[in-house]
């Protein structure tokens, strides 16, 4: 009969086959997002390859440059597509750059956040008690202030850098993985196949990670992608402020902030090329954020 | 001293609170604040035994107490009063450590076949998981025991790779049969194991359930409210009403002499083809009391149509009237004789 054993079928096989991939297929909206994130994520890796001038190094700008408008207005060049600021920097490559700085801290900020969001979602809503409602409370708290005030508040703090601007994300962007967490996991915990696990003898750790784990993950991706377009918002709102990034280290916000000055000059592009393509990378990180909540949480919607 | 039964339960209690944070109790009554607690009273001192190879059926209507009562004989809720015996050796107070070994003599078949398999674990996965945890099992020869454990249940090595949302209800519990299974325990608690099935997919898992009974020579407790069910799959039943144990014995004693009004009322109201329903007279009227407050007394005393003064000021113990048949009712105490020893013990 059955001697020789059908092979599990590969992820992306079973990926390929499930109602997800089939309505993504579907859904214009969604691959459009897709298509943006796709050709964000190209930009970010392919980076220097993609520009003639490295912005960061002085030697190749040239002051003579500054100030030049893009190449389809009268004056500019095409060697610099989007025009150049008032250093000679060139508009394109400092998106380009800016975008790696940008997408750096969203990822990483996500990432953070989504860990210790979630280890702490897991144990308030499995144990219960105590911790759970000092948790839960501290959320609370938090939650009752605009989560750019308390990043601010924590920057001016800490001072500039990515690696403030890091912790100040992460302490914004946990509250939303513990909550929804949270709740996943008092509904799946009274479920009998946690009882189940009980009865096979795991312990407490090992339910949390085999059984309770996988059945809270799927919020928490709708979460975490629609968050990298709200972390890279915040990011740039704190760096348009002077309390982000270093101005060694422009991210995308930061190039608004450095053409905001001479923006009523008529010299425009120097902050509204990078200002749409911040637009443009929120827009499809939340149409497929939007089409992933559709899809995998209908209640949500 | 006479041979200990596989399982004894003498007096078990199970209380829950049910009154929830501090804020959801604060009542103000009368002009004064108060944050009373409201307890629930699932098992109200159950005591029974259960012999080697023996099916005990239990049967109540929704709601007394008889999932409370298999969870916490499994150790999933903490008992309030009680004990429990395993072979001899009292578990009642054990931790999670010291449950190990003993999770490996009794296992548990859930109610709902949708809800007790993690829908993202798979099949050959699930089987073995009691049997990695207890049992020593390792990586390596879990799929060999995976393939033995479905062939038994009548699944194929085909369903090994597959996950629970591609089965039906029936072929979900006997894969939940072969977890329980896999750690070849002496006694199977199983709670409602068909109520959730079509009626032609039961008969088949209570048949599955009685073979493997009789290969592997291990107990059942076995929980239903359907009383085809019971008859069909128990050796003695057990009768349970708002967490009491009103009424046990031999299957044939309680189907063809029941001696307990409740049971009387139980097994009238159960329709049969071919038999009017009983007159209205002899039907059971009212509702259940409350598992918060417990009537003084006998609990049934409130729908009993035989109450008299004393079952409202003395709870009746469950006493043996003969023939292996015991009776928690003031009406059977003119025909007690003394308990034997192995019998069960008075409730609480």
């Amino acid at each position: 009969m059955a001697t020789n054993m059908p092979a599990a079928p590969s992820a992306l096989r079973r990926f390929m086959a499930s109602e997800l991939a089939h309505n993504w297929l579907r859904s214009a909206s969604a691959i459009a997002g897709s298509i943006i994130i796709l050709g964000f994520v190209v930009m970010v890796t392919a980076g220097p390859y993609l520009t003639a001038q490295n912005p960061y190094d002085v030697r190749q700008l040239d002051i003579m440059e500054a100030f030049k408008p893009p190449m389809w207005l009268e004056g500019g060049t095409g060697q610099y597509i989007l025009g150049t600021d008032q250093q000679g920097r060139d508009v394109w490559a400092s998106i380009v750059y800016g975008s790696r700085i940008s997408l750096f801290i969203g990822l990483a900020a996500m990432l953070g956040s989504a860990l210790i969001g979630a280890t702490l979602g897991l144990v308030a809503g499995f144990y219960g008690g105590r911790l759970d409602t000092v948790i839960m409370r501290i959320a609370d708290i938090q939650l009752s202030f605009p989560s750019v005030l308390i990043a601010l508040v924590l920057m001016s703090a800490f001072g500039t850098g990515v690696d403030k601007v890091l912790i100040a994300l992460v302490s914004v962007g946990w509250v939303v993985y513990a909550r929804t967490v949270r709740g996943a996991t008092l509904r799946e915990k009274s479920r009998e196949y946690v009882q189940a696990a009980r009865v096979s003898g795991l312990p407490n750790h090992k339910i949390i990670l085999k059984h309770v784990l996988p059945n809270v993950l799927t919020p928490l991706i709708v979460i975490a992608t629609i968050q990298v377009g709200t972390f890279i918002l915040i990011e740039a709102s704190l760096s348009f402020l002077g309390v982000g990034v270093p101005i060694t280290q422009p991210s995308l916000g930061l190039l608004i902030k450095n053409g905001f000055d001479v923006l009523f000059s008529g010299l425009w592009w120097i902050s509204v090329f990078p200002g749409l393509f911040i637009m443009l990378v929120v827009f499809g990180i939340n149409l497929l954020g939007d089409f992933l909540r559709d899809e995998l949480n209908p209640r949500l919607k | 001293m006479s041979e200990e039964p596989l399982l004894r339960v003498d007096g078990l209690e199970q209380r829950f609170d049910a009154s929830g944070s501090l804020f959801d109790r604060l009542r103000f009554e009368n002009g004064r604040i108060s944050a009373p607690r409201r307890i629930v009273h699932a098992v109200n001192g159950v005591s029974l035994t259960i012999a080697r190879g023996e099916v005990l059926g239990l049967v109540g209507e929704s709601g007394c107490g008889k999932s409370s009562l298999a969870k916490t004989i499994i150790k999933l809720h903490e008992p309030t009063a009680g004990r429990i015996m395993l072979e001899g050796e009292d578990i009642t107070g054990y931790g999670f450590q010291r449950m190990q070994p003993v999770r490996r003599k009794m296992q548990m078949i859930f109610q709902d076949p949708y809800a007790s398999l993690n829908p993202r674990q798979q099949v050959s996965d699930i089987v073995v998981e009691p049997w990695r945890e207890v049992a020593g099992g390792t990586s390596g020869d879990a799929h060999e025991r995976a393939m033995q454990l479905l062939a038994k249940v009548g699944l194929g090595a085909e369903h090994a790779a597959r996950y629970p949302h591609q089965f039906s209800g029936g072929q979900r519990q006997r894969i939940g049969i072969a977890r329980a299974l896999s750690v070849n325990p002496d006694l199977i608690i199983a709670d409602e194991p068909v109520s959730a099935l079509d009626v032609s997919i039961q008969a088949q898992i209570l048949n599955l359930m009685l073979d493997l009974k009789d290969d592997f020579g291990f107990s059942y407790l076995f929980i239903t409210h359907d009383l085809s069910v019971v008859r069909f799959i128990s050796d003695r039943i057990g009768v349970m009403y708002l967490g009491f144990m009103v009424e046990t014995g031999p299957r044939d004693a309680i189907f063809d002499n029941p001696r307990h009004p409740y049971t009387q009322a139980l097994l009238k109201a159960a329709p049969r083809i071919g038999q009017p329903l009983p007159p209205a007279a002899e039907q059971l009227t009212g509702e259940v009391p409350s598992a918060f407050v417990l009537p003084q007394g006998c609990a049934f005393r409130t729908r009993c149509p035989l109450a008299h003064a004393r079952c409202a000021t003395e709870r009746p113990a469950l006493k043996h009237i003969g023939a292996g048949q015991s009776v928690a009712c003031h009406l059977h105490e003119a025909d007690e004789t003394p308990l034997p020893a192995a019998a069960l013990s008075a409730a609480a």
